[in-house]
């Protein structure tokens, strides 16, 4: 068995645990939610050998190309909303539309634009400050990614109640995910930048858009700390937030800049 | 005075600020930076002048970008200041005002300041009051961020100003002055994985100053640390080619690096660069596809008097004819040889400590705002039970319940 053998299956328990939960979600009980929950939790256990076998091959960190950033963000989001569904027991609403999000991170994996193939790390990725600044920005990126749900089902959900406790979720998610990725984003990043580059920030942009993400979640932050906005406001302001951070993964590739070397 | 306080301590201000700089950075990324004017104007017409009036063709150096990040940095400044000024003074307090209290719980005094001990709180007597509190850290977090940002902002500036940059090639026994130091290549290993692929680039240096000599290697994303601020960086490799040429009918035979005139026989004859793997790309473009001497090729041509008389492709592996074909003279390639050089590139700043500091105090800062959150507590003993006041706590609520529910646990066995 290679790492592509896990990386297939976990793939297929992702998928599976996103049928689990939209079956919960329709039919509303809660069972399934937990049978949906534990599915993906499971798909993480799968991917985890996977993930050691790929390091293996190429003997550092897999998280030096697209598919190995989109399939470790899914890996690393699937514990993150399990976590989340144990310690606060999200709903099926936001256990479906993370999973869904995470699935649809996997499944850009499988586009005929990204390559599998196992390569090792050209020089300027050898590095152990980029896997701090991939991986704590990725582990930001995948509460940003629970907010986002929260957010949504917010949006759809008809009682008051529903709608704080969707308004809580989304602020906790962000208060959370915030710090991972400002060390990650950009402490980390900077450092990188710095050993590799000669520079901390040279206003490419990848790191343009890494900070127009941060701006928003910060402006977020301080709107609900100070300005103590709640409800629609507070989360159009989490969905425009997160839609920089969409961008800044995936549609910074097409403006080239010092990035285009990098995982993504 | 006052109406300027006022203004820069608004958190409106701040946000609206945030989503200007994020504004221009994001359209400034959607622009090609750093071109003529005149690409602006031919790629997008009317607003090509708006571009180039708002500076966003080079927008992270724009007077409209350093205006916003001014504003910025005041308000941060002002906001952060306020904040000390307005939350460290009763952070910090000593003084404990046992004026009012929010609750009488029946529980004895001693049982619940070992209950609070248990939940992290410290406790200090004042008089026969206690304060308890926990998570100061906590609350620090949000100021040690702001000064954090504001070092940035200041250490960027720095930086942008001090900041030098020069790319230099060596081969091995060459020799670089930099400053007072004198650095010699003594060595370039350019590592291969199994299949090919580049693994490093390793130069082998020796630098020898006025007092010490030393022998470094400097790696990619492992810089060399000449200090005064000069860090000296693996930053590429480059290919060079010694050629052998035989001129048939000039009777003479070239030896020495490709792209290069010689004068002899009456002809200033140019020489191109050596390309070892000759292609014609899509585009009719003449490309090299590998370094690799798979197909390798030269081109000559010939002048008289600044005129061109002739020229020819040079194959190493078939025969191509001159232009024109009568042409006297004809050139074949003998032999080649190739050595790596090292690009080297000396950055020099002054503010990469204030930068290392800014990023220190800001992960310090975001790790202690995920710390446990900060509250305040005054007890008092009074009549067998105590008064209690919970004077900052995020989770005022949580922490009263708590409470409140300590005593009713409490109270049962009793």
């Amino acid at each position: 068995m290679n790492s592509a053998f896990f990386y297939s299956g976990a793939f297929f328990i992702y998928l599976l645990a996103l049928i689990v939960e939209l079956f919960s979600l329709l039919s509303k009980k809660s069972f399934f939610h937990k049978i949906g929950m534990y599915t993906l939790f499971i798909g993480f256990l799968f991917q985890t050998p996977g993930l050691i076998l790929r390091g293996i091959e190429m003997n550092f960190i897999p998280i030096t190309n697209v598919y190995e950033a989109v399939t470790f963000v899914a890996w690393i989001g699937a514990v993150v909303v399990f976590y989340m569904y144990k310690t606060h027991k999200i709903p099926a609403s936001v256990g479906f539309i993370s999973t869904a999000v995470l699935v649809g991170f996997y499944a850009v994996s499988s586009s005929p634009l990204v390559s599998p193939e196992i390569a090792p790390p050209v020089p300027i990725l050898r590095s152990y400050w980029l896997v701090l600044h991939i991986s704590f920005a990725f582990l930001g990126e995948v509460f940003f990614i629970v907010s986002f749900a929260a957010a949504l089902a917010y949006l759809f959900s008809k009682t008051k109640e529903k709608r704080a406790r969707m308004d809580d979720l989304t602020y906790k998610t962000i208060l959370i995910g915030f710090p991972f990725f400002t060390l990650g984003a950009l402490v980390f990043g900077a450092i990188w930048a710095k050993f590799a580059w000669g520079r901390f920030w040279s206003w490419d942009p990848k790191e343009s858009w890494s900070l127009i993400t941060w701006l928003f979640y910060a402006g977020y932050l301080h709107s609900r700390y100070v300005l103590k906005w709640k409800g629609k406001k507070s989360i159009i302001l989490a969905l425009v937030a997160f839609a920089a951070m969409i961008f800044t993964f995936f549609g910074v590739d097409f403006l080239g800049g010092l990035h285009s070397t990098e995982v993504r | 005075m006052k109406s300027f306080l006022r203004l820069f301590r608004s958190i409106k201000l701040a946000i609206v600020l945030m989503i200007l700089i994020a504004t221009v950075a994001g359209i400034g990324t959607l622009i090609p930076q750093n071109n003529e004017q005149a690409f602006y104007i031919s790629h997008y017409a009317g607003i090509g002048k708006l571009i180039i009036v708002f500076g966003l063709d080079h927008y992270s150096h724009s007077i409209l970008f350093g205006i916003l990040l001014s504003l910025f940095f005041l308000n941060v400044l002002v906001c952060a200041l306020s904040r000390i000024v307005k939350t460290w003074p009763a952070l910090f307090s000593k003084n404990i005002s046992t004026s009012r209290f929010d609750h009488e719980l029946p529980i004895d005094f001693a049982l619940i300041k070992k209950e609070l001990r248990k939940m992290g709180f410290k406790l200090r007597k004042s008089g026969d009051s206690v304060l308890a509190t926990r998570g100061i850290i906590s609350k620090l977090g949000p100021d040690i961020i702001h000064v954090g940002i504001l070092m940035a902002i200041i250490g960027g500036m720095v930086v942008g100003l001090t900041t030098t940059q020069k790319t230099f090639f060596m081969q091995p026994g060459d020799v670089e002055q930099i400053g007072t130091l004198h650095i010699k290549l003594i060595d370039f290993k350019f590592l291969t994985y199994p299949n090919g692929q580049p693994k490093d680039w390793i130069s082998v240096v020796q630098v020898s100053g006025k007092k010490t000599t030393y022998t470094k290697n400097i790696t990619v994303n492992n810089p060399l640390n000449l200090g005064n601020g000069n860090l000296l960086y693996q930053s590429s490799y480059d290919k060079n080619w010694d050629i052998k040429l035989k001129f048939k009918g000039l009777n003479y035979e070239y030896e020495g690096p490709a792209a290069t005139s010689i004068k002899y026989g009456g002809y200033t004859i140019y020489i191109s660069e050596f390309i070892p793997d000759f292609r014609i790309s899509g585009n009719n473009q003449v490309i090299s596809v590998s370094d690799e001497p798979k197909n390798p090729a030269i081109y000559v041509e010939y002048q008289k008097d600044g005129k061109r008389v002739g020229r020819q492709w040079v194959f190493s592996k078939f025969d191509f004819p001159t232009d024109p074909k009568d042409f006297p003279i004809k050139a074949s390639i003998e032999g080649f040889t190739s050595h790596l050089t090292t690009g080297l590139m000396l950055v020099h700043s002054e503010g990469d400590w204030l930068i290392f500091i800014a990023l220190t105090l800001i992960s310090i800062g975001v790790l202690a705002t995920i710390t446990k959150s900060y509250a305040k507590i005054i007890i008092k003993p009074h009549n067998n039970g105590t008064l209690v006041r919970v004077l900052f706590a995020k989770e005022k609520e949580e922490i009263t319940k708590k409470i409140t529910s300590l005593t009713v646990d409490r109270k049962t066995p009793k």
